[in-house]
């Protein structure tokens, strides 16, 4: 499942080797957490939120079929300094 | 290959982009940056665009996305491609079917999404996921459903609402509306999904 997020997004993404997936395993449920570049956040969102909700439809049909739940979490990692 | 061109009128512009990808004028795609008007004495307008020539679809490389897609889901799934002007249609079928069509075809709609997300733009025509006839059902449930409402709203005068419809299914019953003249329908909602309400005038 880490893969398929993994192909998905380094296709949509403009940084391929940015995109990082872990995979947390619970009891029924499975966390992804996804990182990408700070650039490519907005490609794997989407207008109003409607590529990660195509993923995560995505996820919710492969995990019907192996009877799991599969949470994609995207992490946005910014700078405190920064600001 | 996008390029930038400018001139002073769209079809100028849209000429010399044909020109330079030397293919003809209506196959090309472009997008607007700038559209101004300047004033030095006389009107001149200046417009500037992005254009490029689509590619054609790559049939390989979309079906290859596809099934890597469908086996890393673990999904038993079959699919055909057909070509047509402008747009590319993808028939999945399969032991699977069911899946794709759950919630109102949600994850049919959601590949069909990410498809023409990824290969869409680049090779200009546009991607359609269809499994089992089921936007062509789906259509004629909707506007029987439509025909329905319309009925009991004349009868009775009761406003009828019809819930979470994604664009094209808004634009069926839209349509089947406005054809009883004395009804009219409207849209409400901020989200994907849209809520219309079909009243009397």
């Amino acid at each position: 499942m880490k893969q398929l997020v993994e192909t998905v997004c380094k296709a949509l993404v403009d940084n391929p080797d940015e995109v990082k997936v872990t995979q947390i395993d619970g009891e029924q449920t499975t966390i992804l957490e996804l990182r990408v570049d700070q650039s490519d956040l907005g490609k794997v969102i989407g207008k109003q939120g409607r590529t990660a909700r195509a993923i995560r439809t995505i996820l919710a049909a492969a995990g019907m079929k192996q009877r799991r739940r599969f949470n994609l979490e995207i992490i946005e990692n910014f700078d405190r300094e920064e600001k | 290959m996008k390029k930038e061109f400018s001139s002073a009128s769209l079809k100028e512009a849209l000429l010399k982009a044909a020109e330079e990808f030397n293919v003809s004028e209506e196959d090309i795609r472009y997008e607007i940056i700038t559209a101004k008007t300047k004033y030095f004495g006389f009107k001149q307008r200046e417009i500037h665009i992005n254009a490029w020539a689509p590619e054609g679809i790559d049939e390989k490389e979309l079906s290859s996305f596809i099934n890597s897609m469908i086996d890393q889901m673990g999904l038993s799934l079959e699919f055909t491609l057909t070509e047509g002007k402008g747009f590319v249609t993808v028939n999945f079928s399969g032991e699977d079917y069911k899946l794709l069509l759950y919630k109102n075809g949600n994850l049919l709609n959601a590949i069909q999404y990410l498809l023409n997300r990824l290969f869409g733009e680049v090779v200009g025509s546009k991607i359609y996921c269809e499994c089992e006839n089921f936007r062509k059902t789906r259509e004629q449930d909707l506007s029987r459903l439509a025909h329905q409402h319309a009925k009991s709203i004349r009868k009775n005068g009761k406003r009828v609402t019809v819930r979470d419809l994604n664009p094209f299914e808004r634009r069926v019953v839209h349509m089947i509306i406005n054809k009883y003249s004395d009804l009219e329908s409207a849209s409400a909602g901020d989200s994907f999904l849209k809520t219309i309400t079909i009243k009397k005038k």
